[in-house]
């Protein structure tokens, strides 16, 4: 048998039509076939997970009903707008495409740029669109207005849907104050939740406990946690924009220290990585910051009629319970890789508190949260079965994004994570009243290593 | 107006449609949906986006004479209506982004702010994926669309009806594809072998 070409030798490794037995015969005989053979190997080793990376979470099953709601409004809306005889069209931008551009472009059908030639021949696909989108929505999905097609399926419209009242960064706060609140599983002492000058601390995260969220909880709980949001059952100003700000880029670690209010971690720069710089590219330092959530009663009401809780009860005094969330400060430090990026994440913060102020013990309140209608009964299970939760901060972790196993570091318990391409792996864990962190495009002995380092 | 220059859609609305071609394309749509979200998220990697070219691939199917082709057609179809979508949209942005650095305007330095805010794990999967989408961006869209439906599970007959090749030739594409590819990423970045071992 002649050499195969390049296209069978890849072929051969998938076991595609083209690989034929003889071709298997005639590598094992042939230096260069089998040498060419080992390189194909290894770059298709190498592209699959890295590809892998650029896939998106799968969406939940309702994903593709919400989006055929979508479709069908945007096709009567199209429908309508044909009946007019302006032929002017609204070029239709993503929050993606609005940000650089600025604003909506407005264009004429006769001016509109053509799409580049194709790469494939028939049907031709890229040939001037004879219709480009028409609807001036910003970016065509449905809201909870119009005909109702957002409330048609149970689609976590976090996600997949848009949201009239807060932005991506705003809810992601909202989410992470209320899953601090939802999950850390606090009792309040009854005679301490009384308005007082200063606040019992009635919580402190002491130790880790995974929450695992497969997808569907996930989103399940997302969508939870945003309708709370969203109809004001919690309120704050937390809400409105990023409750921690921005990072504050400092000189060294000294000034990083006098920031946080704690001994900023070394590490030994000998068990760094191949290809990480020795010493952090930038320090970076979030300062400690309280914050407060409301809880509204007269509105959570209104969210357990809607969902199918029209006997509910909730006493008055629990109207207008403060949360308050005393978030610690967090030091990070950036080691680059050869590229310039960031190859190595070292971090240190202090601990999570939880206090309260109002009619509402926190253990009340908190049944009330983990009783709604919509939570995952998994989830709230695994919640309730945390022993020591009044020093346990659970950690949501989506099954289907990272694995995580529990570890040790410097005889302290610690919880290493692993993204599903295997290049990215994390620690975690608590020590001397401070939560630790590792994480970076290392190996897993190699994030240990450095996270016994740190003193 | 002539017909000629009237959209295609109002025309097909106009002479009206099969009986039974709406439930056709609603059950194309809630089968193919999924798989056509993701090949647009690999290429852009932005949920709106993706969503938006998997809509417009979807109006294009509407009405359009291939819905009444076997199913594998029409599968193939629509993956590659969405990858020429897709690709459009790139160059768009990319159209987009010239201008804006010719105007001195480019303030890329906010995603690398919020990306550096984001602490741990979350920036370094951001940094690796886009490093993998610049290596990805860096090859003829052939090749390209060839990884990204290799990668993505597609069978070699699949991928031959999406790019309109014969099934022989993807395996030469597939290989110079990911040697250019592991060309591109490795030189921006330097993956440790080691890095893969298993969790402590």
């Amino acid at each position: 048998m002649p050499c195969p070409d390049l296209g069978a030798l890849r072929a051969s490794i998938d076991d595609a039509p083209g690989a034929a037995p003889a071709l298997h015969d005639h590598v094992r005989a042939c230096p260069t076939c089998s040498a060419t053979l080992a390189e194909l190997q290894h770059n298709a080793e190498l592209a699959a997970p890295a590809i892998a990376l650029t896939a998106p979470a799968d969406p939940p099953p309702a994903a593709a009903e919400a989006a055929l709601a979508r479709f069908e409004q945007r096709r009567a809306r199209l429908a309508t707008t044909r009946t007019t005889p302006a032929q002017t069209v609204t070029a239709r931008t993503t929050p993606a495409q609005s940000a650089p551009a600025g604003a909506t472009a407005t264009l004429s059908t006769a001016t509109a740029p053509a799409p580049a030639p194709s790469p494939a021949a028939s049907p031709s696909p890229s040939s001037p669109d004879p219709h480009p989108p028409v609807d001036g929505a910003p970016t065509g999905r449905v809201t909870d207005g119009g005909n109702g097609g957002a409330r048609l399926s149970t689609a976590p419209r976090r996600r997949w849907g848009r949201r009239p009242r807060l932005g991506t960064r705003a809810r992601g706060v909202a989410a992470a104050l209320i899953a601090a609140v939802v999950l850390t599983g606090v009792v309040a002492t009854p005679g301490g939740r009384a308005a007082a000058a200063s606040f019992l601390a009635q919580f402190r995260s002491q130790r880790f406990e995974v929450l695992s969220l497969d997808p569907t909880q996930a989103t399940q709980f997302e969508e939870v946690v945003a309708e709370l949001v969203d109809t004001g059952v919690f309120t704050g100003n937390a809400f409105g924009g990023n409750v921690y700000g921005e990072p504050r880029v400092v000189a060294d670690r000294e000034q990083a220290s006098r920031l946080a209010g704690f001994a900023v971690p070394v590490g030994d720069p000998s068990v760094l990585p191949r290809g990480v710089g020795r010493t952090p590219e930038r320090i970076m330092v979030i300062g400690a910051r309280e914050t407060a959530i409301t809880f509204d009663r007269d509105r959570a009401l209104d969210y357990l009629r809607d969902n199918g809780r029209p006997d509910a009860r909730l006493p008055e005094r629990f109207d207008g319970t403060r949360l308050v969330v005393q978030l610690p400060a967090v030091v990070v430090q950036q080691f680059a890789g050869r590229d310039g990026g960031p190859a190595l994440l070292v971090g240190k913060a202090g601990m999570l508190g939880l206090d309260t102020e109002g009619g509402a013990s926190l253990e009340e309140l908190r049944e009330v949260v983990l009783g709604l209608p919509g939570l995952p009964e998994g989830t709230v299970a695994q919640l309730r079965a945390i022993g020591d939760w009044r020093n346990t901060l659970p950690l949501p972790v989506p099954t289907d994004e990272v694995s995580w196993r529990s570890t040790q570091v410097e005889g302290a318990d610690a919880i290493s994570f692993a993204d599903p391409s295997g290049r990215l792996h994390a620690l975690l864990w608590q020590r001397y009243g401070y939560i630790w962190g590792v994480a970076g495009v290392v190996g897993a002995g190699e994030a240990r290593d450095v996270a016994n380092s740190l003193t | 107006m002539s017909m000629e220059e009237r959209p295609l859609r109002a025309v097909r609305d106009e002479v009206g449609t099969r009986p039974g071609s709406r439930e056709r394309f609603t059950g194309v749509f809630r089968e193919r949906y999924r798989e056509l979200y993701g090949l647009g998220f690999r290429l852009l990697g932005d949920h709106g986006e993706a969503e938006d070219v998997v809509q417009e691939t979807f109006l294009r199917l509407d009405g359009h004479p291939v819905l009444e082709r076997p199913d594998e057609e029409v599968a193939a179809w629509l993956r590659r209506v969405c990858l020429n979508t897709a690709y459009n949209r790139l160059r768009g942005r990319r159209r987009s982004t010239a201008r804006l650095e010719r105007a001195g305007r480019a303030e890329r330095a906010d995603d690398e702010t919020d990306a550096r805010a984001t602490p741990l794990l979350d920036v370094l999967r951001a940094e690796q994926q886009q490093a993998v989408r610049r290596a990805l961006a860096s090859l003829p869209e052939r090749q390209r669309a060839c990884l990204l439906l290799r990668h993505a599970g597609y069978s070699y007959a699949e991928i031959a009806a999406t790019l309109d090749l014969a099934v022989g030739s993807v395996g030469v594409l597939l290989a110079r594809g990911e040697r250019a590819f592991r060309e591109a990423y490795l030189d921006s970045d330097d993956p440790d072998p080691g890095a893969h071992d298993a969790l402590p």
